[in-house]
């Protein structure tokens, strides 16, 4: 799965403009910056967003605006959609196997928490779960304190996030993905296995 | 004559990988090639992208042997052919915006 026409598209556009003075001077300035390999890990940490769009689930043309915002940051990610579409005659298995390579699953459901396949298998897969960012959405403090109680939302997560609108949950996400990267990061997760080496002392990390 | 490519016929899985992940964002033969990747992808040939940015072919093939380590780029058997993944396309883009964009400007 290498689509990424986001950062493909950037940098396209800027590569014809390179030239070796430009990344001499630029070599320079990353050798001497301290936040400079963990700048380069964001690149590691693969992205993807599963949601339902359908009824009162987040709109589609929400989370591909999500999901240039999280390219933005500087990390790859892709949708679900993207996946089926780019492995269209592949068995379900195999779509499943490529979508659990991703390092982070951002699994947007709103109202409908069982409605699509990938949700099933989030909750299926110990592997899956432990790395799935479950988001969904409440509108006042009662009912979600309710929710609660009467366990009216999926338990099966490690991490569920209530949100109150598409304002909120956007903000929620962005801060989930980075709060994850710097977090694995300083603790030297193994998809920054090759990172670790110009780690050194944790303490004197700019994140 | 069967036409599936064979493991031995790419030269670069016989050789060893070393540098580490900054180091080939540190090093300018390897930013070249990775910046040329970027705005070719997918599927080129090693040839073709030692012609393009005028480093010699054993330089370009030992750099991609240590960008295929890393994840950063991939080999399509069929279609012979080195491309850089999303995993590339994300880090190259984080070097230039971090330390690059500045210096275009």
């Amino acid at each position: 799965m290498d689509s990424l026409d986001f950062h493909k598209e950037f940098l396209s556009k800027r590569a014809k403009k390179i030239t070796k003075e430009i990344l001499e001077k630029s070599s320079e300035k990353a050798k001497q910056d301290k936040s400079f390999s963990e700048k380069l890990a964001r690149g590691k940490l693969k992205i993807i967003i599963l949601a339902d769009n359908k009824e009162e689930g987040v709109p589609g043309e929400f989370t591909i605006n999500l999901r240039g915002k999280i390219q933005e940051l500087g990390f790859p990610c892709a949708l679900g959609s993207e996946y089926y579409n780019q492995m269209e005659d592949c068995f379900d298995e195999d779509i499943e196997t490529e979508i659990g390579l991703n390092n982070v699953i951002i699994l947007l459901n709103g109202r409908n928490p069982v409605l699509v396949g990938e949700s099933k298998m989030t909750r299926l897969i110990e592997n899956w779960k432990n790395k799935t960012l479950f988001f969904f959405q409440y509108e006042t403090e009662e009912e979600l304190k309710a929710r609660a109680v009467n366990k009216e939302f999926p338990i099966d997560f490690k991490y569920p996030i209530p949100y109150t609108n598409l304002a909120d949950l956007e903000a929620k996400t962005l801060f989930g993905v980075l709060h994850w990267h710097y977090y694995k990061y300083r603790h030297r997760d193994k998809i920054y296995v090759e990172c670790k080496e110009n780690i050194g002392n944790k303490d004197e990390q700019q994140i | 004559m069967n036409n599936k490519f064979k493991y031995s016929e790419n030269p670069i899985n016989n050789m060893a990988s070393n540098g580490t992940f900054e180091e080939l964002f540190l090093n300018l033969d390897s930013l070249q090639i990775m910046y040329f990747l970027a705005e070719k992808n997918p599927n080129l040939a090693i040839n073709f992208i030692a012609k393009n940015t005028r480093i010699n072919e054993e330089t370009v093939t030992s750099l991609i042997t240590q960008m295929i380590a890393k994840q950063l780029v991939t080999y399509n058997e069929e279609k012979k052919g080195y491309t850089l993944t999303r995993v590339g396309l994300a880090s190259l883009y984080n070097f230039h915006k971090g330390y690059v964009e500045n210096e275009q400007n």
